[in-house]
């Protein structure tokens, strides 16, 4: 990794929480411990309101990031 | 009745789109680009109508009724955590510089970001070869879709009046009012499909005793559709989906959606709200593939979805749901017959034949020529397409994901260079064409070596394997560029 791959990471464009919601992201979508389970929770497949809930828990996520790190340059008129 | 639903939905879509022509300022950056005044909530309904296919209501309810929940796992939670990312990451930054130096398409971008006018043209072979077969199963699907709804082969409106029908309707719009139509019509035509699909899915769960009973009755007789299982193949699978959602991230027709926001903070809404606006039409379209089991259990002349309404609803929702479906279509096929008819005019007429001399006027005239001539050529091809032509589909989001580390590249990665990123694209299409060759004769479902693994995982590791060798074996870019595209 060159010196300006290393400096994105620690940039102040993007803090690592949010970089690091990308292998985040992907782990819990990946999760496979109720994958076999036909059980319904509210009417909904247990499964299916897994991915539910990650969508709404993801769509919070974004909030924060779009609150707690905007890249101010972006904003510079 | 069926038809005259459809017919008053297209009228109202052709007064949406034209009631925009009001704001057109007649210069080539607003019949492109909308004069980059695009608002955070048009911005997000018209990103998220463009990614919506008529594959979301039709072809998702279809997946489900052959294969279960797993489809909303595999296509929808994964384009709703990867989405947002992109559009942070990459959209944002896309639309900094796109508005810093002026540029209208991606190979402006490409072409001043490693001062290549080859890699430019290479790019735009590339992208224009991705984007045809898309832009033919919008046209192909509309008008078989209008025949399923209406009775089917032989009793049904004939295909070819459904396609023509939607290539007029976008011709009119987009012709005559660009982005700003474009954005306009995408954005209610995306909270029609929404609303259509929550009452289509209301009326029919209703039928089945609810969303409860619906699903009991399908754990009693198909227990195998409400869970994911456990192969070494289906964790594979499970992973390579992650990776098609990194499509939208060199889709011609985004970026312009994303170059046209009128402030970085546009973006905000989509960033947040898409994750919601995905579960909102996947979980629906999904459960009624899932539920159509109980009733049908042999193998479908049509969409199992257009059975369910016939079955169970009137020819109004029927209406509704014909609707439903050429807002997804034509949502898509307008922004790409934009996008397309802006590349030509740009990266090829203006760039080629007038060296970046073209008035405002010629340019619009151009913009309209293109897209015109597009759309006529995608529907006389549509009246020669077979349905074989819907597996294109996912080679075509393969090719586009294969792309994306080129963007994330000239994005954020300095030392990448023009030739790095010319054996990248070379990469791409020499990886893509393999894997389409070894796929024919094994329908839509071809994994490698049946492992689970889809060929969009190799384009992309592939891709971006010999991006960085390349680059790092041969002379880094100039400090001008650096500068110019880092300087923030």
């Amino acid at each position: 990794m060159d010196r300006s791959s290393r400096t994105l990471l620690k940039s102040r464009r993007y803090p690592l929480w949010v970089v690091l919601l990308l292998p985040v992201g992907v782990s819990l979508h990946q999760i496979s411990w109720l994958w076999n389970d036909d059980r319904l929770i509210g009417g909904l497949p247990v499964n299916l309101l897994y991915h539910i809930v990650l969508s709404v828990l993801w769509s919070v996520s974004m909030l924060l990031v779009v609150r707690r790190a905007w890249p101010r340059y972006l904003d510079k008129k | 009745m069926i038809l005259g639903v459809i017919l008053v939905y297209l009228t109202l879509v052709l007064f949406v789109g034209m009631l925009s022509h009001r704001s057109f300022r007649g210069t080539g950056e607003d019949y492109f680009l909308a004069s980059r005044t695009i608002g955070p909530f048009v911005l997000l309904m018209t990103l998220f109508g463009t990614n919506m296919t008529a594959f979301t209501i039709l072809g998702a309810s279809g997946q489900a009724y052959q294969e279960g929940i797993i489809v909303f796992a595999l296509m929808g939670s994964s384009s709703a955590v990867m989405l947002p990312l992109v559009f942070y990451f990459v959209g944002t930054r896309l639309w900094w510089l796109g508005k810093k130096e002026g540029y209208l398409t991606q190979v402006q971008f490409f072409r001043e970001r490693y001062e290549s006018d080859t890699l430019g043209l290479m790019l735009f072979v590339v992208l224009v070869f991705l984007m045809l077969p898309y832009i033919l199963i919008g046209v192909k699907g509309g008008g078989d879709a209008l025949q399923a709804i209406t009775g089917g082969a032989g009793e049904g409106v004939d295909s070819w009046i459904g396609s023509l029908l939607i290539c007029s309707v976008v011709f009119v719009y987009v012709t005559y009012g660009g982005m700003r139509s474009t954005a306009w019509a995408n954005t209610f035509q995306t909270l029609v499909f929404m609303i259509v699909g929550g009452i289509t899915f209301l009326v029919i769960l209703g039928k089945y005793g609810g969303v409860q009973g619906a699903m009991e009755s399908v754990r009693a007789t198909h227990p195998s559709l409400l869970v994911v299982g456990s192969e070494r193949a289906t964790h594979v699978r499970m992973f390579s989906f992650l990776f098609l959602p990194f499509s939208v991230g060199a889709f011609p027709h985004i970026f312009s959606h994303w170059l046209s926001a009128r402030e970085a903070r546009s973006f905000r809404y989509s960033i947040v709200f898409y994750p919601l606006c995905v579960a909102a039409v996947w979980v629906p379209s999904v459960m009624l593939g899932v539920v159509g089991n109980i009733d049908y259990q042999a193998s479908l002349d049509g969409p199992i979805l257009v059975k369910l309404i016939l079955g169970n609803a009137g020819g109004i929702l029927a209406g509704c749901l014909g609707a439903g479906v050429f807002a997804a279509i034509m949502s898509s096929l307008d922004s790409q017959a934009l996008a397309a008819g802006t590349m030509f005019t740009q990266d090829i007429v203006r760039h080629y034949g007038f060296h970046d001399n073209l008035s405002e006027r010629q340019q619009v005239l151009f913009g309209r020529s293109f897209v015109m001539g597009l759309l006529a050529v995608a529907f006389l091809l549509s009246l020669f397409t077979t349905r074989s032509i819907f597996n294109m589909g996912v080679w075509s989001l393969t090719g586009y994901s294969g792309l994306f580390p080129i963007v994330l590249a000239a994005l954020f990665w300095k030392r990448s260079t023009k030739e790095g990123v010319m054996a990248a694209i070379v990469t791409v299409a020499g990886l893509w064409t393999y894997f389409f060759i070894q796929s024919l004769g094994a329908g839509g479902d071809y994994t490698i070596g049946q492992t689970g693994l889809l060929p969009v995982v190799v384009v992309v590791l592939g891709t971006s394997l010999v991006l960085v060798l390349v680059s790092v074996s041969t002379c880094a870019p100039s400090k001008s560029v650096i500068d110019k595209f880092f300087s923030d």
